[in-house]
């Protein structure tokens, strides 16, 4: 239950996302099924910057962080169960994470 | 075991990419949210503050949880002031692991 709750922000990012991810097509299927946290963050950022992100432009940014993704879990599981295994407060990067994305959030409220 | 994990994990991994999936079948549904850009905004970062409540909801008031507020509070510091997502992570993270492994530990 509380995984199904927690993948709810997903519905919530992808309800403020509906067309602006441009025409049905494989990229626009890899790009909603690349929407993770930090790739909603970078998109909103990219989108306050540079006005309307294209759907290559996003394939380009999304791809990147699923490459960048696949080798740093590959690469954080090797250390963490070798070098860091002992190091303790790690997760903590996920809270600031997702306080940085409030506070974007708040930011482009505050300035609409 | 590692067919009951497997199996386990696929069913999140199913739920994820399923609610990923979900508001863009519907968008022609949903696309009157487009006229609210308010709203727009402000759904992800509700879900966001709630995940963040989660987060400290559990922090006890001991010196390992007033680190972990003062590290959120750099956090917040930092964005505001240089508003780049690396450095507003990374700093108050190094931070927070530094005093909890060498300082409390």
């Amino acid at each position: 239950m509380m995984v199904v709750l927690l993948n709810m922000r997903h519905l919530a990012y992808g309800m403020s996302l509906v067309r602006q991810m441009g025409s049905w097509n494989i990229i626009k299927l890899y790009n909603i099924l690349t929407l993770t946290d930090e790739n909603y963050g970078m998109f909103q950022k990219y989108k306050r910057e540079y006005g309307k992100l294209s759907q290559w432009d996003t394939f380009k940014v999304f791809s990147l962080s699923h490459i960048y993704w696949t080798f740093g879990c590959t690469f954080g599981a090797i250390l963490g169960s070798g070098l860091l295994s002992n190091l303790k407060g790690l997760e903590f990067s996920l809270l600031a994470l997702f306080l940085c994305i409030v506070i974007d959030g708040l930011k482009q409220l505050y300035n609409s | 075991m590692i067919r009951i994990d497997f199996i386990f994990l696929f069913i999140l991994a199913l739920i994820t990419l399923t609610s990923r999936l979900i508001p863009f079948v519907f968008e022609s549904k949903l696309s009157f949210i487009q006229k609210f850009q308010k709203t727009q905004i402000l759904l992800p970062t509700l879900f966001m503050l709630w995940l963040v409540y989660l987060g400290l909801k559990q922090t006890p008031l001991d010196p390992q949880g007033i680190l972990k507020y003062a590290c959120v509070l750099l956090v917040g510091f930092t964005h505001l002031w240089k508003n780049n997502f690396l450095l507003s992570i990374l700093i108050p993270t190094l931070v927070y692991c530094f005093f909890l492994n060498i300082i409390f530990s």
